[in-house]
């Protein structure tokens, strides 16, 4: 996928040279309460071999009302948090010496935006996590839970012929998590293109010509801005029973990040969209014999990574960008789905009356969509209206099927014959 | 001490005996029952006194062991009542039927039906599916839209009581009342 990017404006790197320092200058408040370890985890390459001696940080994002405030809303600035390195196995440990107040950081949910990063001449490793931190003495911090519950999609999804391409190197990636710990995250070498397997496994050392580390960084959001379909649901029906699907955007409305750099393109993790800060939704129905995919259209807008060193007066553009959700644009498009999925016989279940079904309490990954030839994920924390209506036709009882469960539990259900 | 108070102190031990006992009754673990995600439906030709069938419940364990509901309660407005619960196992033919205009229920898709309180579930009569079915015959008290929240269900595994809310929503509905039935 080809498209036209803008880089940042030259003459406006002193003025957010100013305001980078001016916010990262300030120095993390300690609170009493201890901090502890943070994240633990694991760094593998793209052929799921650990990556030991690679530099990481972890930064935390200042929050969109922070930003907001701050006069200059293209900025996300970023305070380290800690950084460590990658020991035997891969391993790695986040420790703090304390908790920083996290007035500047919390979303209006609590939760605080974690990037886990580095950038060498061998690995990229961007991944972003949504956590609550801790509000008491020694507590751990917290997944946002439709993160915990959630599980990696399967690869080669029936979505395969909507997002084009699926990443292999999606399937490494680990999030079935109570706590913030034990994260799993990918090393991208320099390859180019993830999608592409890997002829042979990357060397996994250390080059001491790091472009980021030791330095405080931030993204300025570029101007231009590109608009994927994301599917969000499937209906099936055959003559028995119509369907309604509801749908809404809400401030949990995540969708992955694409991130683009000098190793490649990748999904970075979830993010919020930027501007959904209240609900838009749509309620499409089907009758009988429909086979769709329901798709909503999102704007994504590209951040561009920025080093800051201290000893300089000047940042520079570390050649990494990400491609970030925006918001819903309320466009939305159905298209006919060619791959039915089929379901155990086991979980049939006979139907007379509209039933409400497919109300999913924690994630939904409902498909991909790809920008740049990554295939991405989207979430939804159902905390709003969202839900599959299966209306028998009158008089007749249809059957039902969840496709890995009961109706009542799965993501998606169809008629079946 | 007036005798009024003494009382007054022993009814207040009382309260507080009584309500320890029921918060330890409402704080009971959900424990391995498999608890859906939220769903419902609606049904807009209910006639007052008469028992149709919910059967759109399923009771799945993760537990191989043996299990043993003591209750079930239901959730929501009073006019709904609970007439009877039944279970279905694996002799049923479809997963779950969800309706049936009586109770007990008619339809052979059912299978063998039992009743369900105190009976001891065994995991080799699940068959091929991976749950019972939950059978209940339910009935409204008065003419109106009434509407169930979820249904509570208390069992036993190993000696352990467990207790968890199915957040099975159902609004049923009698004539004149059949626009309130929608969700």
């Amino acid at each position: 996928m080809n498209m036209k990017l803008y880089h940042p404006v030259v003459a406006s790197a002193t003025l957010l040279v100013l305001i980078g320092a001016a916010l990262s200058g300030a120095p993390l408040e300690a609170h009493a309460y201890a901090g502890g370890v943070v994240m633990t985890g694991t760094v593998v390459d793209e052929a799921g071999s650990p990556v030991e001696g690679l530099p990481l940080r972890l930064d935390i994002e200042h929050s969109p009302s922070f930003i907001a405030a701050s006069g200059n809303p293209d900025i996300i600035p970023l305070d380290q948090l800690a950084a460590t390195t990658t020991a035997k196995g891969g391993a790695f440990s986040f420790t703090l010496d304390h908790i920083p107040d996290f007035t500047p950081y919390l979303h209006e949910d609590s939760a605080v935006s974690l990037l886990v990063s580095t950038i060498t001449e061998e690995f990229e490793v961007m991944r972003h996590f949504l956590a609550y931190p801790p509000a008491e003495l020694g507590s751990a911090w917290m997944w946002q839970p439709d993160e915990a519950s959630a599980e990696v999609p399967e690869l080669g999804s029936q979505y395969e012929d909507v997002a084009g391409v699926v990443s292999e190197t999606l399937g490494v990636l680990t999030f079935d998590l109570a706590h913030l710990a034990d994260v799993q995250v990918t090393a991208h070498s320099d390859d180019g293109d993830v999608t592409a397997p890997m002829a042979e496994a990357p060397i996994a050392t250390l080059n001491p010509s790091d472009t980021c580390p030791g330095m405080n960084y931030y993204y300025q959001r570029g101007s231009a801005r590109t608009k994927v379909l994301d599917p969000i649901q499937r209906l099936y029906t055959l003559s028995k029973s119509s369907m309604k699907y509801e749908w809404t955007t809400s401030q949990n409305s995540r969708l992955e990040i694409a991130v683009k750099g000098a190793k490649g393109s990748y999904g970075g993790g979830l993010s919020k969209s930027r501007m959904n800060f209240s609900s838009g939704g749509m309620s499409p129905s089907f009758g009988n014999n429909s086979k769709v995919v329901i798709r909503a259209e999102w704007e994504y807008a590209p951040y561009y990574l920025y080093c800051d060193p201290w000893t300089t007066p000047t940042s520079y553009y570390s050649g990494v960008y990400e491609w970030r959700p925006e918001q819903w644009t309320t466009g939305s498009s159905n298209v006919a789905n060619s791959n039915v999925f089929s379901c155990n016989s086991k979980w049939i279940v006979s139907m007379e009356n509209p039933t409400w079904v497919a109300q999913e309490s924690g994630v939904t990954w409902a498909g991909w969509f790809g920008i740049e030839g990554v295939s991405l994920r989207s979430s939804q924390k159902n905390s709003v209206k969202h839900k599959l209506t299966v209306t028998p036709n009158s008089g007749a009882k249809a059957r039902i099927c969840g496709r890995d469960n009961w109706p009542s539990k799965a993501l998606q259900v169809r008629e079946v014959a | 001490m007036p005798g009024f108070l003494r009382g007054g102190k022993a009814t207040s031990l009382l309260v507080i005996l009584v309500l320890t006992v029921a918060s330890c009754e409402t704080s009971r673990e959900p424990g391995p029952i498999d608890v859906p995600n939220a769903h419902g439906w609606s049904y807009d030709n209910a006639v007052v006194g008469k028992s149709f069938t919910d059967g759109f419940e399923t009771l799945g364990f993760a537990t191989t062991e043996p299990v043993v509901v003591t209750a079930v309660h239901l959730e929501g407005d009073p006019e709904l009542q609970l007439d009877g619960v039944l279970v279905a196992d694996g002799t049923r033919r479809v997963g779950a039927t969800q309706f049936d205009a009586t109770f007990p229920p008619t339809s052979p898709d059912f299978g063998r039906l039992t009743p369900l309180i105190d009976r001891t579930l065994l995991h080799e009569d699940l068959g091929r599916y991976d749950a019972f079915e939950l059978v209940l015959g339910l009935s409204v008290t008065q003419p109106g839209a009434w509407r169930r929240t979820g249904v509570r269900i208390d069992y036993m595994v190993g000696g352990e009581k467990y207790s968890a809310i199915l957040p099975a929503e159902l609004i049923v509905c009698t004539e004149g009342f059949e626009q309130q039935c929608k969700f």
